[in-house]
């Protein structure tokens, strides 16, 4: 079987085509050019100019047509509401004109899933840090539970945020990794509540930081906080779950301090750790298209006029048919 | 404020394109009730009829440039 | 000296009926984060258990504190934690102990005490009575924002570790916090706003 997926949560647009073996035959992305924040309109039409033309591009190489494509699955959410419809008119269309099953898939769980097939983890805790998600998750019973996660803002947006702020450019992660290195510590506010975290003051101290220390001192020490919470919320939930797997997710996983600091704090609990390759670790359309299939051999089907958005969607109201 | 009302109607070549655009975009009709635009979108053979309501411009301007979008979008997927 | 539990930040150890609780290093983050939050850690946990005792709510005894090598020395409360219980008890049990856990939750608000970290891992049923450990994360604060943090904290807990019985619990646990604290609705309130700001919360 050979699925679709239209990725499309939020500024990025993602077209993967995968097969029920795994075998992922193309995984193409476009950026929107961010300067400022994501505008959510803005964002869906950049999502609706450049969907044919990525789609095209995409059966071109993966040397298919659409006709051989089986089931198309689409990213139904959570994410920005009108980026959203957009992504799931045109799976839609495409269901209709070609005949295919259509299933609307969530992002959060797409992305644990892709880390799954591409690493080989089994039960692995993921630790899911993106521009609009920042979720601690393990499978129990049936469903992907959350351990911890942002009270407020995401890891991702909070180190986005800070860079717009200082104009240092966009998008932010890169940047601040980079002028992070021969940074030195300044002291910033670390807010971990339970297996829960909160950015959005650590985003105010840090700007507020950058009026007195060096650019680099603030992005080395905004880092070193913002990640260490996370690692510390990673490594209550591990504790907790006993599993015996980390996997990371999401855009903000690609950072490579992040990725040390989790490699660490697992070979500190005797766990493996597990780094999906960078082109699934961001927002794509190969993990839509493999939950789709996931679910669709697992019996999920869904009718096309029930295939609305859900923009606010929890990983764990998902039922998980598949495991 | 002034309320605004725009109807707008796109013909196609077949009756089969426009039950394809006509039945991708309806869902979102059905999915968003907004109380500042009421829309109420419906095929005729090969013709879609969209009609909005809104409460004042801006808001009439928000939701035809969703449609527009969204019919644009299935319209070129549908093949031009 | 016997190693009872590692935790994921800490070890204990017991020894004639004395439980030391050490802070350990944590190689992946950087020196100073690491001292800074461990003494800090420190001198609040053996605060907030006193504080949280006089309040009416059962923790060990701070017998000893070490900034230096982040030991907390205390006395030791043989019990199990109520995480591991809940899945044995019988409705009317389980009511029995949520009820009164959201009585002592309640103590320790009307105190303005935030424990930080209340969970099922973090109490022991000792003897019929219910203790309250690991303050570390705790501090002193009136505001109802960090007690209806406090509160969302533990409902989220149990919505990921006790989904079975997350209903039963949470029903029992908000009215013994009510029955115990006449501002208990406004912090309730406070609860819900807090989690309906963040992002992913459906709306159902």
């Amino acid at each position: 079987m050979i699925c679709l997926g239209i990725e499309g949560t939020a500024e990025k647009l993602g077209v993967g085509i995968v097969t029920s073996d795994g075998e992922i035959l193309t995984n193409l992305t476009k950026h929107m050019p961010l300067k400022e924040g994501i505008h959510p309109r803005e964002a869906a039409q950049h999502h609706a100019q450049n969907l044919k033309p990525l789609l095209e591009k995409a059966l071109e190489k993966a040397g298919i047509s659409l006709g051989e494509v089986d089931l198309i699955a689409f990213s139904r959410g959570p994410g920005l509401g009108p980026c959203l419809r957009v992504v799931a008119v045109a799976a839609r269309t495409l269901a209709l004109k070609y005949r295919l099953p259509i299933l609307g898939v969530n992002h959060c769980v797409a992305h644990i899933e892709i880390g799954r097939l591409t690493t080989g983890a089994k039960d692995p805790l993921t630790v899911y840090a993106s521009g609009g998600n920042t979720q601690v998750t393990a499978y129990v019973e049936g469903r992907y539970r959350v351990f911890g996660e942002t009270l407020d803002i995401a890891l991702g947006n909070c180190i986005d945020q800070f860079a717009r702020e200082l104009k240092l450019g966009a998008p932010g992660g890169p940047i601040v990794e980079k002028l992070a290195r021969g940074g030195s510590y300044v002291e910033l506010p670390y807010v971990v509540k339970g297996m829960d975290l909160s950015y959005s003051g650590l985003l105010t101290a840090a700007v507020k930081k950058a009026t007195e220390a060096s650019v680099a001192d603030v992005c080395f020490s905004l880092q070193e906080t913002a990640f260490a919470m996370l690692v510390e919320v990673a490594e209550r939930a591990l504790a907790h779950t006993e599993k015996e797997e980390v996997l990371i997710a999401g855009g903000v996983a690609v950072n490579k301090r992040l990725q040390e600091m989790l490699r660490t704090m697992c070979e500190e609990h005797g766990a493996t750790f597990y780094a999906p390759p960078r082109d699934v670790l961001g927002d794509n359309g190969a993990m839509i298209a493999w939950l789709g299939l996931l679910s669709y051999a697992s019996g999920a089907r869904q009718r096309l006029e029930d295939t609305h958005v859900i923009q606010r969607w929890r990983t764990d109201e998902v039922e998980v048919l598949w495991r | 404020m002034r309320s605004g009302e725009a109807r707008i109607k796109i013909s196609f070549d077949t009756e089969a394109q426009a039950e394809v655009v006509h039945a991708a975009v309806l869902p979102e009709v059905s999915a968003s009730p907004s109380n500042r635009a009421r829309a109420t979108f419906k095929r005729e053979g090969s013709k879609i009829i969209l009609e909005v309501c809104a409460r004042d411009a801006a808001s009439l301007r928000a939701s035809l440039s969703s449609f527009m979008r969204w019919l644009k979008l299935a319209i070129q997927l549908t093949g031009g | 000296m016997e190693v009872i539990a590692k935790g994921a930040e800490a070890n204990l150890y017991l020894e004639d009926n004395i439980v030391i609780k050490e802070r350990i290093r944590k190689e992946y983050r950087i020196r100073e984060i690491d001292e800074a939050l461990r003494t800090t850690r420190t001198k609040r946990e053996a605060k907030l258990l006193s504080l949280a005792r006089r309040a009416g709510v059962p923790t060990p005894v701070v017998l000893d504190v070490d900034n230096r090598s982040k030991c907390i020395t205390m006395s030791y409360v043989e019990g199990e934690k109520v995480k591991y219980i809940v899945e044995k008890l019988s409705q009317e049990e389980l009511k029995r102990l949520f009820s009164e856990i959201g009585s002592l939750a309640a103590k320790l608000h009307r105190a303005n005490i935030i424990h930080g970290d209340l969970t099922t891992s973090n109490m022991l049923l000792s003897q019929g009575r219910v203790f309250f450990i690991d303050f570390g994360l705790g501090e002193v604060n009136p505001s109802l924002e960090a007690k209806g943090t406090d509160l969302l904290v533990f409902r989220k807990s149990v919505r990921s570790t006790h989904f079975r019985r997350e209903k039963e619990i949470l029903e029992a646990f908000f009215s013994g916090y009510r029955s115990e604290y006449p501002e208990g609705e406004e912090v309730i309130e406070r609860m819900k706003r807090i989690e309906k700001r963040g992002r992913y919360i459906s709306a159902r």
